[in-house]
């Protein structure tokens, strides 16, 4: 009986403070995450409407996270013709990432945020990008 | 013997009914040439045709003339008669076969009517007859000549032979005037010669005198006197000589004028084949002209004629045997026919009776042929004279029909001859058929046309000839049709329902290069699409949907015009494949409008949903090079 009065306080107060630290961790990632989101002034690209009609988009410059789904082609003074998964769409999106970004190596399933530009033929080209 | 007896007889018939009248036998066929046909009578080597048939090939000689009608000549080797150019079958013709039919058919009115007639004949026979010959016997049968001509049958010639013994008698009492003209004329001609002989001879009472001068003078007065007497004796004697001279040429010629009219009219009753009239004539002849000079009085060219068939000189007693043998032959000829009646021969009967018919057409023996015994031979006949013409007409079929019922009739009819030709004639036909059917296959029309005709020809109502005309001319139409079908189908394009029905086509264009070779081009273009169309069901049907779109889309690109591909097509495309095929189509309007991002973006989203699409990479690598000039895949996809 007395051995059963002393645990009760004490697991109590363990609940308690592992509740607090999930929040202080929710809290965090909302006021501290978000902020590490590269390119965040720039406007999301508009996969739908750059699927039915790419040359009204034509000179904007996007940003667009999603994961490699391919490398399509590549060139060495052009640089790599990848397939993008765009985080908030099904459809693969072709984006160029020229020569000059070749420093940073691209695989298959990473995950990247892109600063795009829509060009002539409605091609996009990588002009940033940062791996997620 | 008795076909020499049925060669004067015929000759007879001729002679003495003339050329118009002649209706005894007729030609067998029209196809006798004049030209071709006429065998030597006179060297009486018959120049027998090759064959019976009217119209065979002959030595070109002429017949006999009578009077300038050409006489019949028969050829007892084969039964014909060449006559007026023609070569005649004497019992296989159809004047023939009409005529004894028409007398097989006789009614017994007809046959009673004979009777009555030949009785009188009989009684004229028998009155005239070797034993019972006398001037009363003589008279009585004289008298009952008009009785037996009023009778039809007799034809009026017991008529003409009473008026030609009538006039050989009024002859004969001219002769006897002339005999006793001659008489009275020899007597007178006797006297004058006794008075010119008298005349001649000088008068003992006056005496020539002594003076040389005178007695000159007195000779010469005494010639002149003795001619003076003599000169009217002598004129006298000169006209009695002459006129005895010619009552005699006149006698002679008068006995010899009845004697060639008498003999006339038998050598007409007998080619006329009388004989009972022959045998009454040549018995008053004889009666009548009893100088025992009976020889017959014909022309040099029949009188050889006549004696080289009979074999004997023409004379009355001759033509008098031979009626006799001819009315014997008749006799004999049906006691046989009645004896093969019997024994239920028809067929032998017939020809029996038809011979004796053709010899003794007007004897009683045939006349008076019992009506029942005609009518069984008559049945038989009619059913030969039919298989006779089924044959002529190449009427098989009912020439076999008639053969059966011939043989159930008549114990000894042989069917060997008239099957052998319709079996002969069935299968040179069936081969000719089968030949036409082999040039209607092979097209050949020329030949198609000839081999019909020849089948036609040889059996006209051959009833496997329409069903295999029905054939072949249904073959041609049909080909024909698919011809013009298989044109019609060519140039609409419409290539899946020449597939459909490849068979016909191939069968029809098998003699038409041209259009055979179009027809393997589309065959061959079809066997691919339906190739494709296979292969694309199979995998529609493993439920890969966007295999077969693509299979069949292939398919498609190089045949836009065949129908099934497009069902199938727009079926998947509706269906299982259709956001495939809408990302494609998509990618291909973008690429299409030079927007080769988004082109490209949606041929990647086409090859994410089915990545083994070879239309997806095909686009993805040829817009990756148009993006990146000079790259090169990066990576297997």
């Amino acid at each position: 009986m007395a051995r059963r009065a002393r645990s009760a306080p004490k697991t109590g107060w363990l609940l308690a403070g592992l509740f607090l630290l999930l929040l202080l961790i929710g809290a965090g990632g909302y006021f501290f995450g978000s902020s590490g989101t590269p390119y965040r002034a720039t406007p999301e690209f508009p996969v739908e409407e750059y699927l039915a009609t790419s040359t009204t988009l034509r000179g904007n410059t996007y940003r667009l996270t999603g994961s490699v789904l391919n490398s399509i082609a590549w060139s060495s003074d052009q640089g790599r013709l990848i397939s993008v998964q765009p985080q908030n769409s099904d459809s693969p999106i072709p984006i160029v990432v020229p020569a000059h970004l070749g420093e940073t190596n691209i695989q298959k399933g990473q995950k990247f945020h892109f600063l795009v530009e829509v060009r002539d033929g409605g091609v996009l080209y990588a002009a940033e990008l940062t791996k997620s | 013997m008795k076909a020499r007896i049925l060669a004067l007889l015929l000759l007879v018939a001729h002679a003495a009914s003339g050329q118009n009248n002649f209706n005894f036998i007729a030609p067998s066929s029209g196809e006798a040439k004049p030209e071709e046909s006429m065998p030597s009578a006179e060297a009486g080597e018959e120049a027998a045709p090759t064959s019976g048939q009217a119209g065979s090939t002959g030595k070109k000689t002429s017949n006999p003339t009578i009077g300038g009608i050409e006489i019949p000549v028969f050829d007892p080797a084969n039964d014909s008669v060449t006559w007026n150019g023609q070569l005649w079958q004497v019992d296989n013709n159809r004047v023939f076969r009409a005529r004894f039919e028409k007398y097989l058919n006789a009614p017994a009115t007809e046959i009673e009517a004979q009777a009555a007639y030949d009785k009188v004949v009989s009684r004229i026979m028998n009155l005239l007859a070797a034993g019972n010959i006398s001037n009363r016997n003589l008279d009585e049968a004289f008298r009952l000549l008009p009785q037996a001509a009023s009778h039809s049958e007799d034809a009026n010639l017991c008529d003409a032979i009473a008026n030609q013994v009538l006039g050989a008698w009024q002859s004969k009492r001219q002769v006897a005037r002339l005999d006793a003209a001659n008489q009275s004329l020899e007597d007178d001609r006797k006297r004058h010669e006794w008075n010119t002989r008298l005349s001649a001879q000088n008068s003992a009472l006056d005496n020539a005198p002594k003076d040389t001068v005178a007695a000159a003078e007195w000779a010469k007065q005494r010639e002149l006197e003795r001619t003076a007497r003599m000169q009217p004796h002598a004129q006298r004697l000169t006209e009695v000589n002459a006129l005895l001279t010619a009552n005699r040429a006149k006698s002679e010629l008068s006995a010899l004028q009845a004697r060639i009219e008498f003999q006339t009219l038998l050598v007409q009753l007998f080619f006329q084949r009388r004989f009972r009239h022959v045998l009454i004539g040549s018995r008053f002849y004889r009666s009548i002209f009893d100088d025992g000079d009976n020889q017959i009085r014909l022309g040099e060219e029949s009188k050889s004629l006549f004696s080289k068939i009979s074999e004997i000189p023409p004379t009355v007693t001759s033509l008098d045997a031979l009626a006799s043998e001819a009315i014997r032959d008749v006799r004999e000829g049906v006691e046989a026919v009645e004896f093969l009646l019997q024994k239920d021969e028809l067929q032998s009967a017939s020809q029996r009776l038809g011979e004796s018919f053709a010899v003794g057409e007007h004897l009683p023996e045939i006349q008076q042929f019992p009506r029942a015994d005609r009518q069984r031979i008559l049945e038989f006949t009619r059913r030969a004279n039919q298989l006779l013409s089924a044959l002529e007409v190449k009427d098989y079929t009912r020439a076999e029909q008639l053969v059966n019922e011939l043989q159930e009739t008549a114990k000894d009819f042989d069917p060997s001859q008239p099957l052998t030709a319709v079996q002969t004639a069935r299968n040179v036909s069936r081969m000719h058929l089968a030949r036409a059917r082999n040039a209607a296959l092979g097209g050949d029309a020329e030949t198609l046309e000839r081999e019909l005709r020849a089948a036609t020809e040889i059996w006209p109502n051959n009833p496997d000839l329409a069903n295999v005309s029905g054939q072949i001319f249904e073959q041609t139409d049909v080909q024909q049709q698919a011809l013009l079908e298989l044109d019609r189908l060519m140039e609409q394009g419409d290539h899946r329902a020449i597939f459909r029905q490849n068979a016909k086509f191939i069968a029809a264009t098998a003699l038409h290069p041209d259009r055979q070779e179009k027809l393997g081009k589309i065959l061959a273009q079809m066997g691919e699409i339906e190739g494709a169309l296979q292969r694309a069901r199979e995998i529609q049907q493993r439920g890969d949907a966007f295999g077969a779109w693509e299979s069949i889309q292939i398919a498609s690109v190089k045949y836009p015009e065949d129908t099934e591909i497009n069902r199938l097509r727009a079926d998947l495309a509706s269906g299982g494949a259709a956001t495939f095929v809408q990302s494609l189509n998509k990618g291909g309007d973008l690429e299409a409008r030079g927007e080769y991002g988004a082109a490209l973006a949606w041929y990647l989203d086409a090859h994410r949903q089915y990545p083994p699409s070879q239309f997806a990479q095909e686009r993805i690598d040829a817009l990756a090079v148009r993006i990146l000039p000079g790259s090169s895949p990066a990576t297997a996809q």
